[in-house]
């Protein structure tokens, strides 16, 4: 029988582990990476976990399948690929509910058409409401962040955002900073989604 | 905007947010994340901390992730019977009145197989 060399402590390392092991990333980049991984599982049915999605993400930076571009940053990069898996999830989900929108998804390279599939199903157009919903309850008391997020979810500029809710440049940027703290702060934390 | 989210397009609103919010946070400086982390009571610099749980330590699992609850719920309640079965059982023993039988001692007896018979 074949025998397999023995780990120094018994321990076999997981895609973080090994990523940090092998400096692709530093500790404070995994926080980052943490948050926006928990963005991103946002809305996937609950058998696809944040965790899924991150760990996911590294195995592949590591086992060389996605190649950074040059001057492109880690954390960016990686970010890139939490957003190509969650589109490459709901991709499965459609072809495997016999949907047509799978063979025009196919020849579609570009994430964000993918993610702004047309043909979304009726599951996945109800657990995107809800998760909108969510993050409403999250800045409900926040007027000025929660007309932000409004803007955001219309697609406007950061100028056309502070006109249209009438924010002054501070505000605006404060605003914005609250709500960096309030994803953070909740990207920190272990829940599942 | 409310009103006008219907559909497909709140998917499409959705992701326009959370692509929003991944930009913050590949912005946000390490001092906002570490602020954040203290507001939470977690150190990222200690060994182990909180913040890394799910990233380079195993998140906690829940029962439900381990065991089928209803399984274990059965489970737990047979054994619970089962011990309260046993309890019963023993407590009915010692409550029993105790009854006095009138058997000699091993002494006594050993004595009485050593004395010589009269001779009769």
């Amino acid at each position: 029988m074949r025998q397999f060399p023995r780990l120094i402590d018994q321990r076999i390392l997981n895609p973080s582990q090994t990523a940090l092991a092998l400096e692709l990333i530093g500790r404070m980049d995994l926080l980052r990476l943490k948050a926006i991984a928990r963005v991103y599982a946002r809305g996937l049915p609950p058998e696809v976990t944040w965790e899924d999605l991150f760990q996911e993400a590294l195995t592949r930076v590591i086992a060389g399948s996605r190649r950074p571009r040059e001057g492109v940053p880690m954390v960016a990069f990686v970010a890139g690929i939490l957003r190509s898996l969650r589109a490459e999830h709901w991709r499965r989900a459609s072809r495997k509910s016999g949907g047509n929108d799978a063979l025009r998804l196919d020849h579609a390279h570009d994430d964000s058409l993918a993610l702004s599939d047309p043909a979304a199903g009726p599951e996945r157009t109800l657990s995107a409401r809800q998760e909108l919903l969510a993050i409403r309850r999250l800045f409900a008391d926040d007027p000025a962040a929660a007309a932000i997020i409004e803007g955001l979810g219309e697609g406007l500029s950061a100028a056309d955002i502070r006109r249209s809710s009438r924010l002054t440049e501070t505000e605006y940027d404060s605003a914005r900073k609250r709500i960096r703290r309030a994803l953070i702060r909740e990207g920190l934390t272990c829940g599942r989604k | 905007m409310r009103t006008k989210i219907n559909g497909e397009a709140s998917e499409r609103v959705l992701n326009r947010i959370l692509d929003a919010f991944a930009r913050e946070l590949i912005d946000a400086s390490e001092e906002e994340i570490l602020e954040a982390a203290k507001d939470l009571g977690m150190n990222p610099g200690m060994k182990g901390s909180a913040a890394f749980l799910g990233v380079i330590h195993a998140t906690p699992r829940r029962l439900a992730d381990l065991f089928d609850i209803e399984e274990l719920k059965r489970m737990l309640l047979a054994s619970g019977q089962e011990r309260l079965v046993s309890e019963r059982r023993a407590k009915a023993l010692l409550e029993a009145p105790v009854v006095q039988t009138k058997s000699r001692s091993r002494r006594s007896r050993r004595s009485s197989a050593r004395k010589p018979s009269s001779g009769k």
